[in-house]
């Protein structure tokens, strides 16, 4: 008589951790923060936090930029990517960090210097991109709408 | 700091393959050239100040992000469906 709906587990609850990610040069402004890792809950979805293993408060909301329409080459110098152990192409996950307005309501992404990680040796960092037209505060939904603009 | 006083056209090396050179100075610009090797990064200073301040700002979204989800249009929260299918053109295998 038992009918128990066990498999029912609310959506809220569901939560996977990446392992952790060593940022040997930790990310500006949190550079004493070595080691994060990626949380993903089921309510945030497409959203990430990369969290900081030593301050859990530490979060950063971040996207996958697989994700999004618009994709920016990312061209990263051999110095900046030994840094992370050398990832080849195959082995870069590259994720943007958010920022979400309260007040106007809007989320930007930082696609001047996205997050890399090195999905093989799990490790990752910021980079900052050469490239002076990206901009640090891009609007999400012109990155989801997939007009290039010509 | 290290402090040098060059004159147009000197230059400084830094190690084996970096050069700075003054290129010209006027109504309190300098211009510098900088020789080094290709895979460097080189950036002026407050690009990367602005990337610091951007993390910091991004580190206090976090209590707005979830609650500002709940309200999203829907084109935002579509985004990461489908994509895992076709869409992105991932990579294969």
């Amino acid at each position: 008589m038992s009918d128990e709906s066990k498999d029912h587990v609310p959506e809220s609850d569901q939560v996977e951790l990446s392992d952790p990610l060593e940022f040997p040069v930790g990310l500006p402004g949190f550079e004493e923060h070595r080691q994060f890792i990626l949380e993903s809950r089921a309510e945030m979805r497409p959203f990430l936090w990369l969290r900081s293993v030593d301050d859990p408060e530490l979060a950063l909301p971040v996207i996958s930029c697989l994700l999004l329409k618009k994709q920016v080459q990312l061209h990263i110098s051999k110095e900046e990517l030994s840094q992370i152990g050398s990832p080849t192409e195959d082995d870069i996950a590259p994720y943007y960090i958010l920022r979400v307005d309260s007040k106007e309501g809007t989320i930007t992404a930082n696609t001047r210097a996205p997050v890399i990680i090195n999905t093989k040796s799990m490790q990752g960092r910021q980079v900052i991109l050469g490239r002076d037209d990206l901009v640090v505060d891009e609007p999400l939904t012109n990155l989801i709408s997939s007009g290039e603009g010509a | 700091m290290l402090v040098l006083t060059r004159k147009c056209g000197e230059s400084i090396r830094v190690a084996d393959n970096i050069v700075f050179t003054i290129l010209e100075c006027a109504g309190g610009h300098v211009r510098v050239g900088i020789t080094a090797p290709p895979q460097l990064p080189i950036h002026r200073e407050e690009v990367y100040l602005r990337i610091r301040e951007e993390n910091l700002a991004a580190a206090r979204g976090r209590d707005t992000l979830a609650a500002l989800l709940k309200s999203a249009p829907e084109e935002l929260r579509r985004v990461g469906r489908g994509t895992e299918s076709s869409e992105a053109g991932g990579p294969a295998d």
